[in-house]
């Protein structure tokens, strides 16, 4: 299968509506994108983290340890008010865009 | 697992702990490696997967961008942190070049706050820049008005909003305590309006009212401890009686310190047209510009002239900004001074970016390494930068702090002869000035192991040599180095030779064993007190054992004349030059001139009312054919004198360039109520100082008697700001010589380093260590004496600024040139020596085979 890699800036839309489910670690992350796009997007180890970190500094989602599942200390990350912000303000911005691209499909 | 470790390092500069991140991204392997195994992979496959998944190209491509654009904000910060690591590596270098630089931003912004309290801050008065001070002059010299006069300003100058005028003196404070003088200003007209100054407690005076004074915070607080009580009590000051009537604000200076202020007494506001005692000040209308303020100014003259041609005939008058006035007498000196601290600035500069300048030589090796890599040539210039700004800025944090002592040191050390409007503050106008200074410094020195990096080509790196423009540029450099510090050294050696001059020229009278005490009456002191006081003061003090002779003057010797104006000869017609030509006068009293040990070269010093001593020039000047001694001249156009004595010259002031003529008095025949008491003592003059005090409270327990000390010590106070002056400037010239050698000998030690082999194969061709020696010497004197031809140049055109500091010494002077030459060659051979010894020692066999 051709890897689709995640759309450059897209990543902080979907880990910020992945989070909106709940706090989980950055493996739980890519497992949970993946797993609900139907294995069509993968995030990128070497993306996410910067990216997680970014978001951090924003002030969009913050860093806490806990205990995994698989009963290990792993580091979660859990939405802020800001970040809930950002993340309606992300989707609204998507909707327009592909709105916009659906259009542009249709009348060409 | 290397871009493992570079995404650790990428996050790890983002504030969490390496550790955190490390177990982070551990964990997230571990899964990622578990869910692997499960889906069926060997363990080694499941882990080698996993972590190819860090390392996929996501982190060199795309996926970097977003973190990208965070990245190049934070390469600011690596390349100081590089620099940082790179210079301490080299703690030697990077020492001398903070500490030179430290030196140099330390001397510059003490000196900046100075400057800054006299030039830049504002004074402390509302709008202080509608005041202005208006200065007459009268054929091109300053001189003082009167209230006549400033009257005529108030009244005829519509830009002006209100006119005011001072003088400031000395009255004594009796009766509430021991007698303590009070600097007092004495106001007239509406000073107080012009300054717009509000009494914190109290109020103000209105401008015709008399016997009120108003006290400065300072002594509000330190003598009657911030008591409002003090209000409406009445102090007695000189002997009359003054109510306060209000307290002035903490921040008053005018132009200095002041105890406080009153209005004028009657006899000075009566005062007539040719007076000349007051200082004007106004405040000019704000819509008005003081090119229209100086235009009516300069049409209200024209119309005093025609009107009072008596007295207003060749005067002028002229509206300066009041902080400009105030600050005039300090603009000579802190100006020398600061370009002074300037020159040593800019040659530390200099040092510095030579330094850094043999770094880049020798990184050049890395710098193409860097470049073959694929760096920028922006990126190499900013990581030179990044090192020279990081050595700027360190010097200008530790100049900044010495600066602190440096200040103190100064106020300290310097008694500075000119007023302060505001006190010298070491604050945040001084630290930013610093910080200015140090990162133009900074861009400065950057600057040229950047042009170097830049231009560097990479072959030329790689072989391992020395561009010849790199070499070129640090001699250039050097040789600029030295060309400042001739520059400064032959400045320094031209004002000490000139005080020299002045220190060593004949003084005409012998300070030694002489003991003086000062006494000052207020203006308004009647004249039968003032002459009473003194004659029972030299009375007394004749009867002390061990004095010689005691006598008293107007002023002391060195310390300026009291009164001048031309005189006229009876039975002579005098040359039009001598007609306007201005003769000192001095009063005296007693033995004045045996106890000042004046020569009397004819007739006798003795004098009676209506008798004169004249010095020896004026005897040259006006009888060129001498029998001076019972001819009779007229001074100030009226009074009537009779030669009975020709006296010695003795040198009026300090430093001083012509003889003037001088006549002397009896203190009877004139008003003045400064007393200088000279004292000629058969011991050492200190050990009779009680008894002279003693004596002299006895003539009057309630006059206030000033300093007692040896006259040898007045004389050095005298001049003592001009010695520090040149003790100051002379510790800049040696700094800058120290630079200008360090410079040399770093030039020539890394050329011979670069020439070792070259000099081995010469060596063992069978060139002459002693040879090799001479030759690397005479390159550097050489290079010196390149820097000395453009400084000896400058310093031709540029000392014509430092002219007004000059006595009996032309801005050429021979001596001082060719003295500057022979240190400064003499200082480039020692530099020179030790490079050129190495040279020398170079062992063949090691270089060839190296």
């Amino acid at each position: 299968m051709a890897k689709t890699d995640v759309l450059q800036g897209t990543l902080t839309l979907l880990v910020l509506k992945t989070l909106a489910a709940g706090a989980m670690h950055g493996y739980a992350i890519t497992q949970r994108i993946q797993s609900t796009s139907e294995d069509l997007l993968r995030v990128e180890e070497g993306s996410l983290y910067p990216a997680l970190h970014r978001m951090e500094q924003q002030g969009w989602i913050k860093a806490e340890w806990g205990v995994s599942d698989t009963n290990r200390r792993a580091r979660f990350y859990s939405l802020t008010a800001a970040g809930r912000r950002q993340l309606a303000e992300e989707e609204r911005n998507w909707s327009r865009l592909t709105n916009a691209i659906g259009l542009v499909l249709k009348f060409t | 697992m290397a871009i493992f470790s570079r995404l650790l390092n990428t996050l790890t500069r983002r504030g969490d702990s390496r550790e955190t991140i490390a177990e982070e991204l551990l964990f997230h392997l571990e899964e990622k490696t578990r869910a692997n195994l499960h889906a069926g992979m060997d363990r080694a496959a499941a882990r080698e997967s996993a972590m190819r998944s860090f390392g996929n190209r996501s982190i060199l491509g795309d996926g970097m961008r977003d973190v990208d654009v965070i990245l190049s904000l934070d390469d600011l910060r690596r390349d100081l942190l590089q620099a940082m690591r790179g210079l301490s590596r080299r703690p030697g270098l990077a020492f001398t070049a903070i500490a030179s630089l430290a030196l140099g931003i330390r001397a510059t912004t003490a000196l900046f706050s100075l400057a800054d309290a006299v030039f830049l801050r504002p004074l402390p008065f509302p709008h202080p820049e509608q005041i202005v001070a208006l200065v007459e002059s009268k054929r091109g010299e300053t001189s003082n008005s009167n209230p006549v006069r400033m009257n005529d300003w108030a009244t005829q100058v519509p830009a002006l909003n209100a006119v005011g005028g001072y003088y400031s003196e000395g009255l004594v404070l009796t009766g509430e305590g021991a007698p303590v003088r009070l600097q007092t200003l004495r106001s007239f007209g509406r000073f107080l309006e012009v300054l717009r100054v509000t009494p914190v407690a109290g109020r103000s005076f209105a401008e015709d009212e008399e016997g009120v004074v108003l006290l400065s915070n300072q002594l509000w607080q330190s003598r009657f401890h911030g008591d409002f009580s003090v209000l409406g009590r009445t102090l007695h000051l000189n002997g009359m009686a003054y109510t306060v009537i209000g307290v002035l604000p903490a921040e008053i200076r005018f132009p200095e310190a002041i105890d406080a202020i009153a209005p004028a007494g009657r006899p000075q506001k009566a005062a007539s047209r040719k007076a000349g005692f007051l200082s004007i000040v106004a405040r000019r209308k704000p819509e008005i510009t003081l090119e229209q303020v100086n235009m009516q100014l300069g049409a209200v003259a024209e119309r005093l002239r025609r009107s009072y041609p008596a007295t207003d005939r060749d005067r002028s008058a002229q509206a300066i900004p009041l902080q400009r006035e105030l600050g005039a007498d300090a603009r000579n000196p802190l100006l020398l001074l600061f370009s002074a601290a300037v020159l040593v600035l800019l040659i530390a500069c200099v040092n510095v970016a030579s330094l850094l300048l043999s770094r880049a030589v020798e990184r050049k090796r890395e710098s193409s390494i860097r470049i073959s890599l694929g760096a920028g040539r922006g990126a190499l210039i900013r990581h030179y930068l990044a090192e020279s700004m990081v050595i700027s800025i360190g010097g200008g944090l530790f100049g900044l702090l010495l600066g602190k002592l440096a200040l103190t040191g100064l106020l300290a050390l310097i008694p500075l002869d000119f007023p302060f409007p505001t006190p010298p503050q070491y604050d945040w106008r001084a630290a930013l000035f610093a910080l200015g200074a140090s990162l133009a410094c900074g861009l400065f020195f950057g600057w040229a192991p950047t042009w170097q990096a830049s231009s560097g080509r990479l072959t030329e790196s790689y072989r391992g040599t020395t561009g010849v423009r790199g070499l070129w540029l640090r001699r250039g450099l050097v040789g600029a180095q030295v060309a400042l510090s001739v520059l400064l050294m032959v400045s320094v050696g031209l004002v000490a030779k000139s005080l020299y001059r002045i220190h060593n020229s004949p003084m005409g009278f012998e300070p030694a064993s002489v003991l003086t005490a000062q006494v000052n009456f207020g203006w308004d002191t009647p004249e039968a007190r003032i002459n009473e006081y003194s004659t029972r003061v030299l009375e007394n003090l004749s009867r002390i054992p061990g004095v010689a002779a005691a006598g008293m003057v107007d002023r002391l010797p060195l310390k300026g004349a009291t009164q001048t104006g031309p005189i006229q000869v009876i039975g002579a017609e005098l040359s039009e030059e001598l007609k306007e030509k201005a003769v000192d006068e001095r009063a005296v009293k007693g033995d004045y001139f045996s106890a000042a040990g004046i020569p009397i070269l004819e007739g006798r010093a003795l004098l009676r009312t209506g008798e004169t001593v004249v010095n020896q020039t004026l005897v040259h000047r006006y009888f060129p054919k001498g029998g001076a001694v019972g001819r009779q001249i007229i001074t100030h156009g009226k009074y009537r004198f009779t030669i009975v004595g020709v006296a010695g010259d003795v040198r009026v002031e300090a430093a001083q360039l012509e003889q003037p003529a001088e006549l002397f008095i009896r203190v009877e025949d004139t008003y003045w109520p400064l007393q200088s008491y000279v004292i000629r003592t058969v011991g050492d003059p200190a050990s009779i100082a009680g008894s002279v005090r003693d004596s002299m409270r006895r003539a009057d327990p309630n006059q206030l008697i000033g300093k007692i000390a040896p006259l040898n010590e007045t004389l050095v106070e005298s001049s003592s700001d001009q010695r520090t002056r040149v003790w100051l400037l002379g510790c800049f010239a040696g700094i800058a010589l120290l630079l200008a050698a360090i410079g040399l000998y770093g030039v020539l030690a890394s050329d011979v380093a670069q020439r070792k082999i070259e000099i081995g194969i010469r060596l063992a061709l069978g060139a002459e260590p002693g040879g090799i020696l001479s030759r690397t010497v005479s390159q550097g004197v050489l290079l010196a004496a390149a820097g000395l031809a453009v400084g000896l140049a400058g310093a031709l055109m540029l000392t014509r600024l430092v002219a007004s500091f000059l006595y009996g010494v032309a801005p050429t002077d021979p001596l001082v040139f060719g003295a500057v030459s022979l240190v400064l060659i003499v200082t480039a051979a020692a530099a020179s020596w030790i490079p050129a010894v190495r040279a020398s020692q170079v062992d063949p066999a090691l270089t060839l085979r190296e």
